[in-house]
């Protein structure tokens, strides 16, 4: 009960403290933000005017932006909303609406949430996410600094470090196994060479890559990079589950056979696979929704929106499906090997 | 060849190499999941109402994954229960920050690739951000809620003379277990695809102040987080209602 009315009073803290962030925060800006007062929505001339008044300057703005009733570009503002401005050559531009309170509401419920289900299993979680995309970022940081490593190579690189990382942090790192490591990292590598190959043996053809957003670099390299990592979890997780249901048995059976061992699990693994592979393509495949329907609605053909809009979408599921189930071999494989090699060293 | 179609038929060699005869139900399944969502992208487009359309299709996805891909027995029977339930909540619960950060719409870096197309087109951006956060989520909840259900029937029946709190605290451990890797498969996921996104704010040296009121950010971070929210919590609420269902046997008359 205690621990309820603390998560309670947390949830409420956060809230506030949100709130708080979102109305006040506007001091720590260096551009100026504007509290809207007026809003005059002009659909047919597509744009709103709006009034208010500066927070951390003095004075008061009235400026135009463009607005669409689908809100394709800009929301409409309402009263009370706070935007970050720019001065370019006497007129005010909208940079962005402001959000940060929000954002820390919302990264504030995740880890409440997490922290309520699961306690101190939680934390690990949590730590484990943390330091994974800490790495990420300080990879990418050095691949800037460093135009002679590829980004590739530095993501294999990644790839190595964030099993190890994500293992030890949500297992414990005493208990970090080599099976487990050994066959998540044969099933990404793995996964990962069928798609390069048939990559570049086909040359890409089915491939669209002028619908990938945000690229400032090659854009082939942006996404094979991404390809890689993105599989990780998912086979990481079938293949601990799989170890350790293996373990579990040979613990109640230690004269069961290695070939009855390996074909529970595999019937383990059934269960799990296809709904893993079903996570990463909805996880991937939502993404393009508002995209797609944008093309169709401006008149574009179906298979044709479709093909450009997902087909690299389309093409990471995969990816992640030969992980997840590349892992079954790799796993039963690592789980055989270790047993053998103990069992000679015990003789 | 196209690269999607080759790498395709491997994948699907591969898995009758692995699973036998069951991974015909898994392709086949796998497949028809992908045609609903195909299909949910033709009706959106068709101008139909975001929100009945989004819910129905989710309701096929659910089924397809629980009933035909599993089975039609007690552990799935209890899964589905749990994902309506928590499907109408969680979207309840969530609605009021999906409205508060506007993140629905292009973002400014998007727009210089648009100049060709009508901006106005009559395209419902707000409400097809539910749709995105939903359907993103769809085969997460699936899963946790499949997994948990299925340990939980088997404490149940493996374990005799289990009093209903000894049930729900065993199939907690489970959730306890599933919760972090649940993380990690959606983490690596998530960065691996907005992996773009991460390089073109760091390339363009964003501060953090604008990142985290950037449309582009904020809209990738709300999906993943809110994805793995409602991955995580819907560990809990299948623990507490299959405990219940298994325990008191509602579904066994229907099965005999």
């Amino acid at each position: 009960m205690k621990k309820n009315v603390t998560y309670i009073i947390a949830l409420l803290a956060i809230i506030l403290l949100g709130l708080f962030i979102q109305a006040k925060s506007s001091v720590f800006y260096d551009e100026p933000v504007l509290r809207v007062e007026k809003v005059e929505a002009n659909s047919s001339e597509k744009t709103q005017k709006i009034e208010g008044k500066l927070l951390n300057q003095k004075g008061t703005v009235m400026l135009e932006t463009t607005y669409y009733e689908n809100e394709s570009v800009s929301p409409l503002y309402r009263k009370g909303n706070q935007l970050i401005l720019q001065k370019s050559a006497n007129h005010w531009q909208v940079l962005a609406l402001k959000r940060d309170g929000y954002v820390f509401i919302l990264i504030g419920l995740f880890i409440l949430t997490v922290l309520f289900i699961s306690g101190e299993k939680g934390i690990r979680a949590l730590i484990g996410l943390i330091l994974n995309s800490s790495l990420l970022v300080l990879v990418l940081w050095v691949n800037q600094r460093n135009n002679g490593l590829s980004l590739l190579f530095l993501m294999v690189i990644y790839t190595i470090i964030a099993v190890f990382l994500a293992m030890g942090t949500s297992y414990g790192f005493k208990k970090l196994e080599v099976r487990k490591v050994f066959g998540t990292l044969v099933s990404v590598f793995l996964a990962f060479l069928i798609c390069l190959v048939a990559m570049n043996l086909l040359k890409d053809s089915g491939l669209r890559y002028e619908e990938m957003q945000f690229i400032t670099r090659p854009y082939r390299s942006v996404f094979l990079a991404g390809l890689l990592i993105g599989a990780i979890g998912a086979s990481m997780d079938n293949v601990v589950t799989i170890i350790s249901a293996l373990d579990e048995i040979r613990i109640q059976n230690e004269q069961l056979p290695l070939k009855k061992l390996v074909r529970s699990g595999r019937k383990i693994a059934q269960d799990t696979a296809s709904s893993m592979i079903n996570v990463l393509m909805f996880a991937y495949l939502s993404g393009a929704i508002p995209s797609v329907v944008f093309y169709l609605a401006n008149g574009w053909n179906f298979s044709e929106v479709i093909g450009m809009h997902l087909s690299l979408e389309i093409l990471r599921t995969l990816c992640g499906g030969f992980a997840i189930v590349l892992s079954v071999p790799a796993a039963l494989f690592a789980f055989s090997m270790a047993e053998k090699w103990e069992r000679r060293a015990i003789r | 060849m196209s690269v999607l179609i080759c790498l395709t038929l491997i994948l699907m060699g591969l898995m009758l190499l692995i699973f036998k005869k069951s991974s015909i139900y898994m392709i086949t399944g796998t497949f028809a999941n992908f045609c609903l969502f195909i299909l949910l992208l033709y009706v959106l487009s068709k101008g139909f109402p975001v929100y009945p359309v989004t819910f129905l299709i989710f309701l096929g996805v659910t089924i397809v994954t629980l009933f035909y891909i599993n089975d039609f027995n007690q552990k799935t029977k209890a899964a589905f229960l749990c994902v309506l339930f928590f499907l109408v909540v969680f979207t309840i619960a969530t609605l009021p920050i999906i409205q508060l950060v506007k993140v629905h719409g292009f973002a400014m870096e998007e727009l210089d690739e648009l100049q060709m197309l009508d901006l106005s087109a009559a395209v419902p951006f707000s409400t097809l951000n539910l749709s995105i956060i939903l359907m993103s989520f769809s085969g997460a909840v699936i899963d946790s809620s499949m997994a948990v259900s299925s340990s939980t029937y088997e404490i149940y029946h493996r374990t005799e003379r289990l009093t209903f709190k000894e049930l729900v605290h065993s199939s907690m451990s489970v959730v306890h277990e599933l919760l972090s890797s649940t993380i990690n498969t959606l983490l690596f996921a998530f960065m691996g695809s907005s992996l773009a996104l991460i390089i073109w704010i760091q390339d363009l040296n964003y501060s953090f102040l604008e990142i985290i009121n950037s449309k582009a950010f904020v809209g990738e971070l709300l999906i993943s987080l809110l994805t793995g929210m409602a991955a995580v919590i819907i560990l809990p609420i299948t623990s507490l209602v299959s405990s219940y269902i298994f325990f008191n046997q509602h579904f066994k008359n229907i099965e005999k």
